[in-house]
């Protein structure tokens, strides 16, 4: 059988006035029915554009130059805009970082929610306000009556961000698209929202692609991640492998610099500099300036995504994915102390 | 792009992301340019003008331009108009500069004031520019200039007296955001005294707005004067100013279409100049 | 870096560098004539309602909270950007009366959040930084150049940094620049508002490594303001729970994170989103006591879903323990609110909860 969505070798560029900017440089994804999957990296690694890109919903001027989407087996890339269009719109559903500015201040929620059940589902008046309620208890709304009259201001924004899911849920996606749902929000709200999610995914068997900056939100409710970093997929895999041994020196460090609420170590490690800028990516793998592995060679090819050897689904676009068991080793700017501080 | 090394530390070597801009401003070169040319001209309106610009030849009334002798004509009484072209630059341009700048520098003190202390003071100060701009602009200054007695004297304070109001509401505006930017919290925080927060940190962030729209009011005080001029109120006569020629030319514009056109011409001419610099300025300035 | 900076070499944990006393500070919604005329009451927001707080020098207090619980409002109350409504702030023993003195701002300094709005877009940095050794006369005005270079090297920026303005670095860098500007009047105490969250991840390590490093050299003490609770606890000493307004939990860190005691701390800890539970394949460390951190904490009733934008704060004409609407262990009792209430056997600790002395193993969960 083949995966519910298939992305192939992506490619986004934006032209800007006085260059290109290579936003996406060839990412593939594949998720499953009833399989939720984690894009992580950090601001400009191509995450946000590359799920953008997957619905159509791209900023002016960025366009799509290269690369395939394959929904249930059938190659939409092909096809006329119009038909592409539908076929995609019909599958997925966006859920966004920003709950205020996703939804309109001045309709109440409810008729939010109705919208498209009513408009594209060709439900009744009345079977969509049903809908719509039945939606708003599905992702845990209390009192979904009294709350289908409230305007988007008069919620809370854990509430919010609810009404966007129903929102998302209600045009029957088999595929739900969510940029960053859980960051404007506090931690404890964020806890639920991402249940709400993760029991959709099990109860409706969805495909849940979700993006954000927080790689312990991804590990939370995904069983696989992709690791982005300068536009490319640097590493994929589930987890546990990831954080058994990380096979690309940007994941590895990442995992060291981010402090662990469980486990508070006497110094972080750091990354130093920056991301390349994307309008003149350097020869090579993009991370080399920053790595502290790097070797003449790192600098000449950028190497593929390649299967890590005896780990299914773990690969890595690492000269020296092989050599990873050693990294802990790496100095000079020091692996942190597994010790606790005291 | 350049490259920050940091020689000792072992935590950031950084390239830093600079916004790229045009290496060249070219809406400020041109602009500018255009501007020093009239500038020019009205500076040297003595040396290039080929006539005395108030005297009258009424045997030779109404020429066209190219006239021998006459680059661009004469006008109904037989004064050239070239000459009164480049005088009329003199008058205009001083009366249209000298009377923006006092009520840009009232406005903008009054504004970030307003904005910074806000409570009554704010409440005072706004309800004074409610009352002023709840009576038309022209009216207030005809009124202002009729009591003061006709005259540029006159001009320069009525224009003072209702123009500020649009700069304190400009400046007061970008206050009111700026004051809750971190800069402006940390200056507070550092125990500045406000003097200098309100006039070395806040002023150079918000008066941008301010100078754009001062940059079109100049072109508004120019066409003020004009209609003052066709009401006598205006720069008094004989002394040539580009509002009195169009007046004067508008009679004739079926058969000597170019009397009100030139001048015309010249104001538009200006006011090109005026907003090139401003559109300059956003480009060079704005930090958003 | 070999910079010396006049600070006496002190101990930690003695003596009080930093006091707050029962402070309060409420904003009040304007009225206009026609809410006068028609006695429309005012809204009050209590941003702070009564918080009680001691730092000794040396040591650093991670504040932590939900977006509008106050703590923001509390640290700009400290750094003498409010008057407060009611209480008293004490700078090294000293009472802040009003708004702090020219001299008493040397004192608390402070680190915020927007590296991107926190510095004048239209002043080079070395402007910035002689600007405030000048006024306060740090240094005689001849060493301003060398002292605001010696501040460079404090912060790991090159000296070449000074001629530039802030919109020609990064966002790591300005940070930095806004460290520089707060060390520039050599505090005592360093008051860090959210000082990473705005930062990308791979950026965060090296600003939290540059503050402790500071703290360290320099003898600071430290107010760190955030709402990850990953970040308070790999910088603090000791931590302070804010909830609409208040402090509901206080304590050493180690002590907060292995036993919890009000409610909203459990809650708090046990909802931040963790890698992995299962100890057996995480190489960073065993992560042992977390076997139900799959399981994310889930509790109904987010503060007052509607009606109100400002749900995280305290309301004017509220009665009872103000946690109480999501308590999942609330009792008749709790309408009565709770100051903090020592926890038997610990004196570094206090929590704000009628239940602070139950063993946690038994409470319904």
């Amino acid at each position: 059988m083949s995966p519910l969505l298939e992305v192939h070798d992506l490619h986004v560029e934006i032209p800007l006035p006085h260059a290109h900017l290579y936003a996406v440089r060839g990412v593939s994804l594949t998720v499953d029915a009833g399989e939720s999957i984690g894009v992580v990296g950090e601001s400009g690694s191509g995450k946000s554009i590359t799920l953008r890109a997957l619905l159509g919903l791209l900023p002016r001027p960025a366009q799509v130059t290269k690369g395939s989407i394959i929904l249930d087996g059938v190659d939409v890339t092909g096809l006329p805009e119009r038909r592409r269009t539908k076929m995609l719109t019909d599958a997925m559903s966006m859920v966004f970082q920003d709950s205020l500015t996703a939804l309109n201040p001045v309709m109440r929620v409810g008729d939010q929610i109705a919208e498209v059940p009513r408009r594209r589902l060709g439900m009744s008046k009345r079977a969509a306000h049903a809908r719509a309620v039945e939606l708003m208890d599905q992702v845990g709304i209390p009192e979904p009556e009294r709350r289908f009259r409230a305007y988007p201001h008069q919620l809370s924004g854990g509430m919010r961000q609810r009404v966007c899911i129903a929102i998302a849920l209600s045009a029957e996606p088999r595929l739900i698209l969510a940029d960053e749902p859980t960051t404007a929000l506090d931690v404890t709200i964020q806890a639920q929202v991402l249940e709400v999610i993760d029991g959709l995914r099990r109860d409706h068997q969805l495909g849940v692609v979700l993006v954000s900056h927080d790689l312990a939100v991804i590990s939370q409710t995904c069983s696989r991640i992709y690791v982005m970093y300068a536009g490319r997929v640097i590493e994929s895999g589930s987890i546990r492998q990831l954080l058994s041994l990380a096979r690309h020196p940007y994941t590895f460090a990442l995992l060291r610099a981010v402090p662990d609420p469980d486990l508070p170590v006497h110094r972080l490690l750091t990354i130093p500099g920056q991301p390349p800028d994307l309008t003149a990516v350097p020869a090579g793998c993009s991370f080399a300036p920053r790595c502290a592995l790097t070797e003449p060679a790192c600098r000449e090819v950028d190497p593929p995504l390649t299967a890590v050897p005896k780990e299914p689904d773990h690969a890595s676009a690492c000269i020296r994915l092989e050599t990873a068991s050693q990294w802990l080793d790496w100095a000079p700017v020091g692996v942190p102390d597994l010790v606790k501080k005291t | 792009m350049t490259v920050i090394s940091v020689p000792g530390s072992a935590t950031d070597t950084v390239a830093p992301t600079t916004r790229r801009r045009r290496k060249h401003n070219v809406l400020l070169i041109v602009g500018l340019t255009l501007f020093g040319l009239l500038v020019l001209v009205a500076i040297l309106a003595p040396v290039l003008a080929t006539h005395d610009p108030i005297q009258q030849d009424l045997a030779h009334a109404r020429l066209a331009p190219g006239a021998p002798g006459h680059l661009l004509g004469t006008d109904e009484l037989g004064r050239d108009v070239f000459s009164r072209l480049l005088y009329g630059a003199r008058v205009d341009l001083r009366v249209g500069v000298l009377a923006v700048v006092s009520p840009f520098i009232i406005g903008t003190v009054l504004g970030l004031v307003a904005g910074w202390f806000g409570g009554w003071l704010d409440t005072l100060i706004m309800r004074i520019v409610d009352v002023v701009i709840a009576f038309p602009f022209f009216v207030l200054v005809i009124a202002l200039v009729f009591a003061l007695g006709a005259g540029t004297g006159s001009i320069y304070v009525a224009i003072t007296m209702v123009g500020w109001v649009a700069y304190c509401r400009i400046v007061r505006g970008e206050v009111l955001v700026a004051k809750e930017q971190e800069y402006a919290l940390a200056a507070r925080a550092s125990g500045l005294p406000t003097w200098r927060i309100l006039f070395r940190h806040l002023l150079p962030n918000v008066v941008l707005q301010a100078v754009i729209f001062s940059m079109s009011d100049i072109v508004l005080t120019i066409l003020a004067i004009v209609t003052l001029g066709y009401l006598g109120l205006g720069v008094p006569p004989p002394t040539p100013d580009w509002g009195s020629m169009i007046q004067d030319g508008q009679q004739f514009l079926l058969t000597q279409w170019y009397l009100a056109t030139i001048p015309g011409v010249a104001v538009v001419i200006t006011g090109l100049a005026l907003a090139l610099i401003a559109d300059g300025l956003v480009e060079r300035f704005d930090s958003r | 870096m070999t910079v010396t900076v006049e600070n006496p070499s002190r101990t930690r944990g003695t003596d009080e560098v930093l006091g707050v006393e029962g402070l309060v500070q409420h904003f009040v919604s304007r009225r206009s004539w026609a809410d006068r005329l028609t006695r429309t009451p005012q809204h009050v927001v209590k941003a702070v309602d009564g918080v009680d707080l001691t730092l000794s020098t040396g040591e650093t207090l991670g504040l932590v909270g939900e977006s509008g619980c106050g703590k923001s409002t509390l640290s700009r109350c400290i750094m003498g950007l409010y008057r407060p409504s009611a209480g008293e702030i004490r700078y090294a023993g000293e009472a802040v009366r009003g708004l702090p003195s020219r001299a008493q701002r040397r004192t608390v300094q402070m680190v915020f959040q927007d590296p991107y709005s926190s510095l004048n877009p239209r002043m080079t940095v070395g402007q910035t930084l002689g600007e405030l050794l000048r006024y306060h006369q740090i240094v005689p005005r001849d060493q301003v150049a060398a002292r605001s270079r010696e501040l460079m090297d404090l912060v790991g920026l090159p000296h070449d940094a000074l001629r530039r303005t802030p919109r020609q670095f990064s966002g790591g860098q300005r940070q930095r620049i806004g460290i520089a500007r707060a060390l520039a009047l050599q505090p005592r105490v360093l008051i860090a508002d959210e000082p990473v969250s705005a930062l990308d991840v791979s950026v965060q390590a090296t600003i939290i490594n540059l503050l402790t490093d500071l703290r360290e050299e320099l003898g600071l003490s430290m107010v760190f303001v955030s709402h990850n609770i990953a970040v308070v606890r790999q910088v603090s000493d000791r931590i302070a729970v804010m909830y609409r307004g208040r402090i509901v939990e206080t304590g050493l860190t180690e002590q907060i994170f292995n036993d919890p005691r009000h409610p909203y701390t459990q809650l708090l800890l046990e909802s931040v989103p963790r890698m992995l539970s299962g100890a057996e394949t995480h190489p960073i460390g065993a992560a042992d006591s977390l076997g139900t951190a799959d399981q994310l904490a889930v509790v109904d009733g987010e503060p007052d879903a509607d009606e109100s934008p400002y749900s995280a704060h305290a309301i004017e004409g509220e009665h009872g323990c103000r946690y109480r609407p999501r308590c999942p262990v609330a009792m008749p009792v709790c309408a009565d609110e709770p100051g903090l209430l020592p926890i038997a056997g610990n004196p570094s600790r206090a929590a704000a909860c009628w239940h602070v002395d139950d063993d946690r193993k038994d409470k319904p969960r």
